[in-house]
Order: C-alpha cells, then sequence, then structure tokens
C-alpha cells in the first residue's frame, strides 16, 4: 500500500486565484527515494510544506483533489500531528533550531524529547543520528554558532532523530561540500531498506539522479513529467541544472551528435562510458 | 606588479571560547583576479571573508583592503573598496522594497539623485530584477532574493567583490544571469573572490582556486591542480571538475568550456 | 544550586521587605544585596542595570511625593517630610527587589533555567511561555548582531555615535520588525515540526536536580511567603 498519495490534487495559496501547484499524480511507496526537480518558482517548496502536512494551518491555502498519508488526508490535522511521521528539512538550515536548545545535542534531542520517550532511547537516538549526518563533533556547540554546511547536518539530525516514515529533504544539502553531500546521501539511502520513504526536493539533477528511483519534474507549479532518470534526461535537463558532464551529453543529443541506441548518461560516474559508446558504436 | 586590491599578512583569529580558526593566514589578491575559495564544512572560508572586508578584526597580523588597514578603517571607507554578498541573502537585505535595497549602499556613499537613479536601473536591469523594482523582497523566490543582494552589490560598485556561495540559489536561467555578470564584472577588472562547493563552477570562471583546511591555505594554484584534492572530490564519480575530466576520458583536450567541447567532440565524431 | 532555589528566596523577600517600615532597616537589607550583586561575575554591568532603572525612579519619586512641582507653581505643600518618607520606604523596597532579581538572575543561565522550566510539572506550553522572554532576548541579540553587520558591509558607521547614524537605525525598524515577526513564524513551525506540545509530558534529558535540602528550602520559603502575605492582609 502506498505511504503517500496524490490524485489530481491542486494547492491554491489563500488571497489569490492562480493555483501554486496542480495536476499533482504521484504516489508514494514505503522505502522509495523520489526526486522532485524544478527550477526556481517551480513549486517544489510549497510541495514540501504540503507534504510535511503544513496545509492550512501553517500555511493557509486551499486544496483540492486527493492528497492522503496513509489513509488520512494531509488536511486533516495539526502540523504537530504529522511530525512523528514525516519530518521536513529546509533549505535553510537555521530555520529548524528550535531555540529553546544552547547544545547541537540538545537540539537534536529537543524532538524526541517532546515524544516523552525514555531517557536512554533519547540519547540513543541523539548519538545515531549525530552519527549518520558525521555531526558528532558539533554536539557540544552552540546551534547559533554553526556554520551554514554544519547547520544542515545537525538540520538532517534534528530530523532523523524522530525517525520519521517519510523524510523530505528540501534542498538541503545545499551547503555542504560535494564529497560531504555524497556519502551522507549514500547513508540515508540505507535508512530506506528498513522503510523509511525519501523525498529530494532539488534544482540540480546530479545527486537527486543517482538515488532516486523516480523523478517528478516540477514546473511553474505544474507537474510536467514523472518517470525514471534515463526516461526524463532530455526534458529535465531543459530545466533544472546538472554538471558540465551531463550538460555536455544533453547538448550533444540535442545536436544530434549522439547515437539513437546510446541511453543518455544520469551519473557522472557512467557520462564518460556514454560517450565512448556513442564513439564506437 | 599592481598593488594588491587584498592583503592579508600572518592573520589569525579565533571565535571567543574556541581554538584558533585561522593561524599565519598570507594572502594577496591583485586586480582582476578571480579567485576561489574551497574547503570542508567549517574551515573558515565564511570567517576569511569577514575579515576581508573587515566585518571581523584579525586577533593577529594585517588585513589591508585597497591600501585601508581593516583594524583602523572605518566601514565608510571599507565600503568603497569591497563589497560582501553574504552567505544567507536574508540576512544582508535591509530594506522592505527592491529599489530601496539596491539605492542603500550608493546613498549612503552620498551619490546624487540622478547618478543614484542611473546605478540602481543599471544594477536591476543587469540582473533581471527590473520588473520587481517595487516588490519585498520576502516575496520574491531565493533564487531572486540572491540576485537581489547581487544588484546590491553592482551599485556599492567596489573594486573588490567577495561572493560567499553565491550560486546555491539559482535556477539554470538565474545562474546563466549570474554568469553573464561575473564576465562583465571581470572585464571591469574588478577583483572577485568567491567560495564555492560547485566545482564545475569553479573551473569555468576561476584564474586561481584556494583550498582552506586546518586554519591555512594548503593549496593555491590553477582549478585544474588544486580541485583533484580528494577531500574536495565526491566519491565514486567522475572526478570535478567533470568536463575536463570527460575530456581525458575521451583523449580530448582538456577544457571547461562548454562550446570549446562541444567543438572538439563534433569533430571527433565526424572525423 | 538549582535555578528555582534563588527565585522561591525572591518570594518570601519581596514579601518581608513589604513587611518591614524601618528605612534603615530596609537600607541596610539593600546594602548588603547590593554588595552580594557587585561580587558576582559581571557585577559592575549588573550594578549599572540596577542603576539605570532605580537612580531616575528616585529622582521621579521625589518631585512627585515632595510635590516640588506643586510648590514651584506656587502652591502651599505641608507634611512634606512624611510624604517623602513613604516615598523613600517605596522605593527601597522596589530597589530590594530588582536588587534581588539581579542577583538571582546572575546565578543562573538562560540554559540552565529553561531545561529546569520544561522539566518542572508545568505543562511544556507554559514553560516555554514562562522561558520565552529570556529565549526570545537572546534572538533579538543575535538578530540586532546581524543588522548591524549587514549595515556595516554597506558602509553604515556602526562605530560612529548615534546621534550621527540615527537615520539609517530609523530606516531599519520596519524591516526589523517584519524579520522578527517572520522568525516567530519560522520558530513555531519549527517547534510544530519537533512535536512540541504533542504530549502533555515530555522528557527532558539533563534536568538540573534539586538537592534534597533545596525541595525543603522551596517548601519553607513558600510557607514563610504564606505567613508573610497573610501578616500584610491582617495588618
Amino acid at each position: 500500500m502506498a505511504l503517500m498519495r496524490f490524485s489530481g490534487a491542486s494547492l491554491t495559496r489563500r488571497g489569490v486565484t492562480q493555483p501554486a501547484l496542480s495536476g499533482l499524480d504521484f504516489s508514494l511507496a514505503p522505502g522509495e527515494v523520489l526526486a522532485v526537480l524544478g527550477g526556481s518558482g517551480s513549486g517544489k517548496s510549497t510541495l514540501a510544506c504540503w507534504m510535511a502536512g503544513w496545509v492550512p494551518h501553517a500555511l493557509p491555502a486551499q486544496c483540492d483533489g486527493t492528497a492522503v498519508l496513509g489513509a488520512e488526508s494531509l488536511a486533516g490535522a495539526q502540523p504537530v500531528a504529522w511530525a512523528q511521521r514525516v519530518q521536513l528539512v529546509q533549505a535553510n538550515p537555521y530555520a529548524a533550531l528550535t531555540g529553546c536548545a544552547f547544545s547541537v545535542a540538545a537540539e537534536v534531542a529537543f524532538g524526541p524529547e517532546n515524544l516523552g520517550l525514555a531517557e536512554a532511547e533519547i540519547r540513543r537516538r541523539v548519538a545515531a543520528a549525530l552519527a549518520l549526518c558525521e555531526a558528532d563533533a558539533l554536539a557540544a556547540r552552540h546551534p547559533a554558532s554553526l556554520s551554514g554546511g554544519e547547520a544542515q547536518r545537525v538540520a538532517i539530525a534534528a530530523a532523523l532523530a524522530m525517525q520519521p516514515q517519510l523524510l523530505l529533504l528540501d534542498e538541503a544539502f545545499s551547503r555542504l561540500t560535494p564529497a560531504a553531500a555524497t556519502s551522507l546521501l549514500g547513508r540515508l539511502h540505507d535508512l530506506c531498506r528498513d522503510g523509511m520513504a525519501l523525498v529530494l526536493f532539488d534544482k540540480q539533477f546530479d545527486l537527486a539522479a543517482r538515488h532516486a528511483g523516480r523523478i517528478l519534474l516540477l514546473d511553474g507549479g505544474r507537474q510536467v513529467a514523472l518517470g525514471g532518470a534515463v526516461e526524463l534526461f532530455d526534458v529535465a535537463l531543459t530545466q533544472v541544472r546538472a554538471c558540465d558532464a551531463l550538460r555536455a551529453a544533453h547538448r550533444a543529443r540535442q545536436a544530434g551528435a549522439w547515437h539513437a541506441e546510446v541511453s543518455p548518461p544520469v551519473t557522472t560516474a557512467t557520462v564518460a562510458a556514454r560517450f565512448g559508446e556513442v564513439l564506437h558504436g | 606588479m599592481a598593488e594588491p586590491v587584498l592583503q592579508f599578512r600572518d592573520v589569525a583569529f579565533a571565535w571567543p571560547d574556541a581554538a584558533p580558526l585561522l593561524s599565519g593566514l598570507n594572502l594577496s589578491v591583485a586586480p582582476g583576479e578571480c579567485l576561489a575559495l574551497v574547503g570542508r564544512n567549517g574551515a573558515g572560508k565564511s570567517t576569511l571573508f569577514k575579515l576581508a572586508c573587515g566585518l571581523l578584526k584579525p586577533a593577529a597580523g594585517q588585513v589591508t583592503v585597497g591600501g585601508l588597514d581593516t583594524a583602523q578603517a572605518r566601514a565608510p571607507q571599507l565600503a568603497r573598496q569591497v563589497a560582501l554578498m553574504f552567505q544567507e541573502a536574508e540576512r544582508q537585505i535591509c530594506h522592505d522594497q527592491v529599489e530601496a535595497e539596491v539605492a542603500f549602499a550608493p546613498r549612503l556613499a552620498g551619490l546624487d539623485a540622478s547618478e543614484l537613479a542611473l546605478k540602481v536601473a543599471r544594477a536591476l536591469e543587469l540582473t533581471g530584477l527590473a520588473g520587481r523594482a517595487r516588490c519585498h523582497p520576502f516575496d520574491l523566490n531565493a533564487g531572486e532574493r540572491r540576485l537581489l543582494t547581487l544588484a546590491a552589490l553592482i551599485a556599492q560598485d567596489t573594486p573588490l567583490i567577495l561572493l560567499d556561495e553565491p550560486t546555491r540559489d539559482f535556477d539554470a536561467a538565474q545562474l546563466a544571469c549570474f554568469e553573464a555578470w561575473l564576465t562583465l564584472a571581470r572585464s571591469e577588472g574588478r577583483a572577485l573572490l568567491f567560495i564555492s562547493h560547485d566545482l564545475d563552477f569553479i573551473a569555468r570562471h576561476a584564474s586561481r582556486v584556494l583550498h582552506l583546511d586546518g586554519g591555512a591555505i594548503v593549496a593555491d594554484g590553477p582549478s585544474c591542480r588544486v580541485l583533484l584534492h580528494p577531500a574536495l572530490q565526491a566519491p565514486d564519480a567522475l572526478p570535478a571538475p567533470t568536463l575536463p575530466a570527460l575530456c581525458q576520458a575521451l583523449g580530448l583536450p582538456p577544457t571547461a568550456d562548454a562550446d570549446a567541447f562541444d567543438a572538439a567532440w563534433l569533430a571527433r565524431l565526424r572525423g | 544550586m538549582h535555578p528555582f532555589t534563588g527565585l522561591a528566596l525572591l518570594l518570601p523577600l519581596g514579601l518581608l521587605a513589604m513587611r518591614i517600615d524601618l528605612p534603615s532597616l530596609l537600607a541596610v537589607a539593600l546594602a548588603l544585596l547590593l554588595v552580594a550583586l557587585g561580587m558576582r561575575p559581571l557585577g559592575g554591568a549588573r550594578l549599572r542595570q540596577w542603576a539605570l532603572v532605580l537612580l531616575p525612579l528616585a529622582l521621579g519619586l521625589t518631585l512627585v511625593h515632595g510635590r516640588y512641582l506643586d510648590s514651584w507653581l506656587g502652591q502651599v505643600v505641608d507634611n512634606r517630610q512624611a510624604a517623602l518618607l513613604a516615598a523613600l520606604r517605596l522605593w527601597l523596597r522596589v530597589a530590594i527587589v530588582l536588587a534581588a532579581a539581579l542577583l538571582w538572575l546572575s546565578s543562573i543561565t538562560t540554559a540552565s533555567l529553561t531545561r529546569a522550566l520544561f522539566a518542572s510539572r508545568l505543562p511544556p506550553g507554559v514553560a516555554y511561555l514562562l522561558a520565552s522572554p529570556l529565549l526570545l532576548s537572546e534572538q533579538l541579540k543575535a538578530r540586532l548582531a546581524a543588522v548591524s553587520e549587514a549595515q556595516a558591509a554597506r558602509g553604515v558607521d556602526v562605530a560612529a555615535p548615534f546621534f550621527r547614524r540615527w537615520r539609517s537605525l530609523l530606516a531599519l525598524a520596519a524591516p526589523l520588525v517584519v524579520w522578527t515577526l517572520s522568525d516567530v513564524g519560522e520558530r513555531a513551525a519549527a517547534l510544530d515540526a519537533r512535536a512540541f506540545r504533542s504530549r502533555l509530558r515530555r522528557t527532558t534529558l539533563d534536568a538540573p536536580q534539586p538537592a534534597i535540602w533545596e525541595r525543603w528550602l522551596w517548601y519553607g520559603c513558600a510557607l514563610l511567603a504564606l505567613v508573610l502575605a497573610g501578616s500584610l492582609l491582617w495588618r
């Protein structure tokens, strides 16, 4: 059974007539990794908030169509009621800081503390989340003193400590080095084997394509495509950013300097091999 | 050699109650240079930028910008020499209208009304924000807000510009707009320093790359050499910058320029 | 020491100051408190805070209760001595309570008080409400630092005297309000996202634990406060 399902769903912010999101049709299974790609203003962050259960209480808007988590409508409960099941990490990591904690360890523990868990369980979760995000060394630091990249690690750790069924990462790696982002996403991917679903919102193709089973492409608030990375390569790269090697492959395909039977490269690990296949048939 | 626009001499810095973040740092930037600063998270890159524009004072050593010692110079003098794009666009914006935000620095510098209007109009034109002059900065999307901070820097009109992760919030179209400005600013002879994690972007634009680690500059040189350090590379992927690496894998002449690659690829395919 | 212990002492002390009428006794108590406050870390700064409130208050009370304004306007004032004595008593009481409160604040940190409140039997929402003035002041401090940094980068001379940069400060007032409001919204969302107030009881790690004697002291203070309040009412 699907963990989350959107069907003919649209969202119109209060006070405007033009919908911010429309034509949403997709479902998400437990353990699945989905990438939502689109440019600035494509509606990614609005969709992320919607999926986190912030509509209509924290984000006043009118929703139409079906948008459910499990069997419940997403608009049905207060955001606080979803917190145990869905966690959203936003692009601005400082937005995740509660201001009630005076060390990183206390910040990460804050969520589990609110759930009233036993002390030993909280300590175990905090240690595991900090280790997974390679933030152990930051445990004693004051949250307000963190650099952007450090704060992003802590924000992700704080979300993980809630052990959600669904983790939404809205450009949550943007301040990390490529090396750090890749290895962190690899470890998060491992958690999906235990059933956690992961949605990556991004305007860059590379990382998402590498980990996501399916890609949902947004443009101007509309769902324009849903499918695998290979299938969506040509259309996606006209809308979102990608590294130079993938862009080169895209231009070659557009200019006809490619063979029809060679599939597009979707990660940098395969790009040289694909170009080679074009050359050597 | 021309007088450096920015110079660090044996600079040290530490936050209160913390181990030293930077120590014995030496750096000299000539006019017209385009420098990229790379390093792991928390290495002190943003702190180095704040030292470079005088927002922080060094604990030891000396920082000079356009000949001014930042420890002695006042903010109005420094703001004519160096402009900084903050890491968080939201923490930089001081006014509740796009136009007023862009006019902030030149107005403080005492420009007359006609000159001011001209400068603001040009900055908005270059950043594609001309149609949003009367908007509230919080009503812009993340990419546009970043372009707004860029417009404010353009209007500040300084010989040295510091950009802290400038490309992060841009989508493809906004990035193209930004890169066009970058090329223009270099042709005007401005010195540019930027922090970025996008190694392809660095390879396209930086004439020199500095790798900051353990409080000191551990590598200083052309991007093709400095960026290959394993600490900067994602594991099991094509080494970045990806276009020169692809060239190498295909036996093409190495380049970070898209047009040059396309021409070489087409020649290879046809020939 | 548990953060609540100082607070527990504060209540009967305040009531006792209300109960004592002898100005000399009140003055001795105040002097002791001020000496203790001055000996704390950052004591000088705290004494300045105290003086900043109490000296203008002294001036105001003297002018109003001494009815000097009236006599300047040509009215005849009698019983000035008695009125001034009452004003002195009032001033001493306020001064004692403020000095004691500052002394208590010097013995705690925002962090320890917040944790103690969260670990108390109060519902989490009420605990947050009580801690919020301290939390908010930390946040405002950070915001103001960010604002002056953003201004300095554009050429506002933040080291200049106030009267020379009042225009740029004025221009910032409105955006600062917008920023702070958006901060409040952001903070509320962050608390919701971490299931704050989703349950009546929350766990608190490393909560400050009161010693046995401290618990007895709290109960003793509560009893004393009750007795003092009663004696004030019965008088």
